[in-house]
């Protein structure tokens, strides 16, 4: 049987996310249990998929691996980073060097590494790299910082294709993939097994940063976030915090490199470049700052809206598909500033508002829709209200913003502060 | 003159007014005191407009202000001293003051008035080149009220003035707060901590607490009232 | 020592230009540099005049000077007298852009403020997207290259002793400086200018001073894409003319923005033509065989880090003091 991404998508989603609302067990129970038959129809979509979704999906697992990595340096610990790209290239090629090139760089002998073993060392060094940056990084903030990093990014597939010996220069290196081992020829193309790989590592590294982040260390990554004063008064070594964020973070994006290598079986230094970093950060906008779930909602963005976003619209009635085929990146463009604009929070912090709903609290909500359609459209009424300087009467005034910060909840939401100059 | 009729407001879903009335005659000082977080502050920025009020009415000499944008209160005359002076720091004293009279076309009234804030705080004339945020706490409040009043306000809010300031210091912002009121004859609405002050030169207070007027009466009657002289005379 | 280390400079790896053994070609890349620094320093003034008021960096920038370019081009084609004179086309530029900012403000960014800045950065992101993808469906389906008019000849040079001047390179030196000129006198001279510099630096004291802190807010898009705009078509006639030829102005407009420090006027300025410079310098006397020409810009950047680090707010921006 085949199905189609999008109907999978919603069996899945729908499931899980019943057994996770339905009223039985307890909250622990129930999230559980969402999570393992999500995990069952992960597990069953390389054999319903068809092979262009099925690439989308493990592409979606490795990715995941580099947002949730960027995550926990930006959305947990505050430092935004636009070059994260780099480390992610730096792990795809450490698996090409290592799968293709170790006889040029004379490494002890020239039997072939296991590609399990590459992907550690990706993940090792790339980590090591983050190491690098991340110590110079301390004494930058905000925008600053992430200017300095989108630098390391434009300047790294530069350097790659000058010094070309061992980098194949633009060319880039070409390997053969790892197949499918032995026991699992018979049931798993490689495609499939690919995809298992990925979503394994995407498990195993998300269950480790699920265990780091709720204890004391995520704690202390948020609290420097907040306050390095703050934090600094509590007794927390916040330069310690600050580059151990910079270096796991860039161990998960060495290994999304390494995953991404290891499924197309070339790196050149447009695997990665610096449109694929700065999405990286629009993906963990989008998907929800400092969010696990977040991290691979963003992963899916990223993926989703550029194959899927012109096509799927070009199916409403009122819009132009001639239009649509054109300027697809119009209509990309479009659904991010929509969904930020009705998401600020991300897709995981409007989700998360969600699940906080009680069923008479969704009553008063359905009641509410009129007052808040006509408040949307008050909203909108900006575009064209260009206030006169003088003598408006009171009735045509139009609901002023304030500036001054009270956020309207989630404002436990980071980098906002970290982007802000401090005082007035 | 101004008149607040069971205002409730709210920071999203924290309730910072609960039905707050009151009422400031023109030419008086009126003086608003309560403990942190009693809703002093915010019952300016209602009056000023940086807080829309969920329900009640705000008049101002009969006309409803509270749907105005904040400029437009700023035209109608009410100036407001915000706490924490809110100065632009790295302008200089002069820009400061310039920006006071932003919404006034009046080149020699804005002159005027110059000199005239420059009577009241002389040290000010001297700073004028220097950058606001070099001034001392006490000339920084200095000016803050200065830029009050290059906007010629009729109505003027003062947001705890006396806030960080040293006692003499505070005397003498008090003083000249009184000359304000009586040689302009602006009228003041005061927010102050520091009770004993302000009753001094209010003709009446109101006392906020949580949100709500608990008690509102004459200078003299407060002062002498058992619970205000207990929690914020302290005597 | 030192025996050894002249003859690892000699070695042939490290052959490199040095600056006095010709001093008249170190002039004349350093005129260059800074002709073409005042460009990067204008998309630089259009990238802090957004960020000091609202801590946003748009990354829309570029795209949105490549559009009114595009704009200016489809105008200057439809045949009419009085558009096809160049300086006409770069006032128009201006103004094109001046509107676009705007619009961009009122309609896409008024919607998202107050929310997170990265939520917001997210939308420039959005934006960007969107004003590519326009331009490439509108513009760009059909023969490429385009030519876009200069005022003066982008051919002819002008000596002026030790080096010989790119004709229109002067130009975008002069147009640029005049725009900061204005600029400057803008800020400093005017109430408006005033009431922008109080909404920069704390917008509730501004709207207590009866500042509409919105239509500033306006103004300052309005005001940076007008530079934008000015900036993409100075450029225009001397790159190839396609949906993409704005982007590396900005990436060396960033640098420049940065190294200023993000909320100083002059600072972006200041940067801009430093980074001209060092662009210039950096390709013509580093070793060709290891370094050369297109490791330029790596090699700014990596100047532009080193010197963030040594001080992390950029040259002339001002230290962030934190509230705690």
């Amino acid at each position: 049987m085949e199905m189609d991404i999008w109907p999978f998508l919603a069996l899945s989603l729908g499931v899980s996310g019943l057994v996770r609302l339905l009223p039985w067990g307890t909250e622990r129970q129930r999230v559980v249990a969402s999570l393992l038959v999500l995990l069952a129809f992960m597990c069953w979509a390389p054999f319903v998929l068809d092979n262009f979704r099925l690439i989308q999906m493990t592409r979606i697992a490795a990715l995941g691996l580099a947002l949730l990595g960027l995550n926990i340096l930006t959305g947990y610990n505050g430092q935004v980073s636009l070059g994260h790209g780099a480390f992610v290239l730096m792990g795809a090629y450490t698996v090409a060097v290592l799968l293709d090139r170790k006889e040029q760089l004379n490494l002890i002998d020239a039997s072939p590494w296991p590609f399990w073993a590459t992907i550690f060392v990706a993940g090792f060094l790339a980590a090591a790299a983050g190491l690098v940056i991340g110590v110079p990084a301390l004494r930058l903030s905000g925008p600053y910082l992430a200017i300095a990093t989108l630098a390391v990014m434009i300047s790294f597939p530069i350097i790659v294709r000058k010094y070309g010996t061992f980098t194949g220069g633009s060319q880039g290196i070409a390997f053969s993939r790892p197949p499918t081992p032995p026991f699992l020829e018979d049931l798993l193309r490689r495609e499939q097994w690919t995809y298992f790989l990925c979503l394994l590592a995407l498990l195993v590294m998300t269950a480790l940063a699920w265990n780091l982040l709720r204890g004391q260390f995520g704690r202390a990554l948020q609290a420097v976030r907040d306050s390095e004063v703050a934090a600094a008064a509590m007794g927390i070594h916040v330069a310690r915090v600050k580059v151990l964020a910079f270096v796991i973070s860039a161990f998960y994006a060495g290994v999304a490199g390494a995953l991404l290598a290891l499924m197309t079986g070339i790196v050149n230094p447009e695997t990665v470049d610096i449109v694929q970093s700065i999405n990286y950060l629009a993906g963990i906008v989008i998907g929800g700052l400092a969010s696990i779930m977040g991290s691979i909602i963003g992963a899916g963005a990223i993926v989703f809206i550029p194959s899927d976003a012109a096509n799927q619209l070009a199916k409403l009635p009122f819009l132009d598909p001639d239009m649509l085929r054109r300027a697809p990146g119009a209509i990309q463009g479009a659904v991010v500033i929509l969904v930020m604009m009705l998401m600020p929070y991300g897709v995981a912090g409007a989700l998360h508002r969600l699940a906080r709903l009680r069923p008479e609290q969704v009553l008063a909500g359905w009641r509410q829709v009129p007052a808040l359609a006509s408040q949307a459209l008050g909203r909108l009424s900006w575009a064209w209200d260009i206030r006169p300087r003088a003598r408006q009467g009171p009735g045509s005034h139009n609901p002023k913003r304030e500036v001054v910060g009270h956020g309207d909840g989630g404002s436990n939401r980071p980098t906002q502060d970290e982007m802000t100059k401090g005082g007035q | 003159m101004l008149r607040l009729e069971g205002v409730t407001a709210a920071y999203g879903p924290i309730v910072a007014l609960r039905g707050v009335s009151l009422e400031v005659e023109a030419g008086s000082v009126v003086t608003i005191l309560g403990a942190n977080g009693a809703g002093k502050t915010s019952t300016l920025r209602v009056i000023s407009g940086l807080l829309r009020p969920q329900s009640g009415s705000v008049e101002f000499e009969g006309m409803a202000i509270d749907r105005l944008s904040p400029d437009q209160i700023v035209r109608l005359g009410i100036v407001q001293v915000p706490e924490g002076r809110q100065l632009f720091v790295n302008l200089t004293v002069r820009e400061n003051l310039e920006l006071g009279a932003y919404l006034r076309r009046d080149r020699a009234g804005i002159r005027q008035d110059l000199e005239r804030v420059f009577s009241y705080f002389p040290i000010l004339a001297e700073r004028q080149r220097q950058a606001a945020g070099s001034l001392s706490g006490g000339e920084q409040q200095m000016l803050a009220i200065g830029r009050g009043l290059m906007a010629r306000p009729r109505l003027l809010l003062l947001d705890e003035p006396s806030l960080g300031l040293a006692p003499l210091v505070t005397r003498e912002i008090f003083r000249i707060i009184r000359a304000i009121n009586e040689q302009e004859g602006i009228t003041v609405l005061l927010v102050e901590q520091n009770a004993r002050l302000a009753l001094d030169i209010a003709r009446k207070g109101y006392v906020l607490e949580t949100g709500r007027v608990v008690l509102a009466d004459l200078s003299e009657n407060l002062r002498r009232n058992e619970e205000v002289r207990r929690s914020y005379l302290g005597y | 020592m030192e025996a050894l280390l002249s003859g690892l400079l000699s070695a042939p790896v490290f052959l490199a230009p040095k600056p006095w053994e010709d001093w008249s070609l170190f002039g004349e890349q350093v005129v260059l540099g800074l002709l073409t620094g005042a460009l990067y320093a204008l998309v630089a003034l259009a990238i802090v005049l957004i960020y000091r008021s609202t801590d946003i960096i748009n990354f829309a920038q570029s795209e949105m000077a490549m559009f009114g370019t595009f704009a200016m081009w489809s105008i200057w084609l439809s045949g009419v007298a009085f558009f096809s004179n160049p300086w006409v086309l770069l006032v128009l530029a201006g103004l094109f852009g001046l509107g676009l900012g705007a619009v961009v403000e009122r309609v896409v960014i008024r919607p998202v403020e107050g929310k997170p800045v990265l939520t917001i950065v997210v939308v420039t992101l959005g934006l960007f997207l969107v004003l590519n993808s326009v331009a490439t469906w509108i513009w760009a389906q059909g023969e490429l290259p385009k030519s876009f008019p200069s005022p003066l000849s982008v051919l002819d040079s002008w000596d002026i002793g030790f080096a010989s001047i790119p004709e229109h390179r002067v130009l975008i030196f002069a147009v640029g400086a005049g725009a900061m000129v204005l600029l400057g006198l803008l800020f400093n001279y005017t109430k408006v200018g005033l009431a922008m510099r109080a909404t920069a630096q704390n917008p509730l004291a501004a709207q207590l001073m009866g500042i509409n802190v919105g239509n500033m807010l306006t103004l300052g898009w309005a005001l940076s894409g007008a530079l934008g705009g000015i900036a993409g078509a100075l450029i225009a006639p001397v790159v190839t003319l396609h949906p993409a030829f704005m982007l590396p102005v900005l990436l060396y407009s960033f640098a420049a923005a940065v190294l200023g420090g993000l909320n100083s006027v002059p600072g972006a300025v200041v940067g801009g033509f430093i980074i001209g410079v060092a662009e210039n310098l950096l390709g013509t006397y580093t070793p060709h065989a290891i370094l050369g020409p297109e490791m330029s810009l790596p090699l700014a950047l990596m100047l532009l880090v080193a010197i963030l680090l040594v001080r992390p707010t950029g040259l002339l921006g001002e230290r962030t003091v934190r509230k705690v």
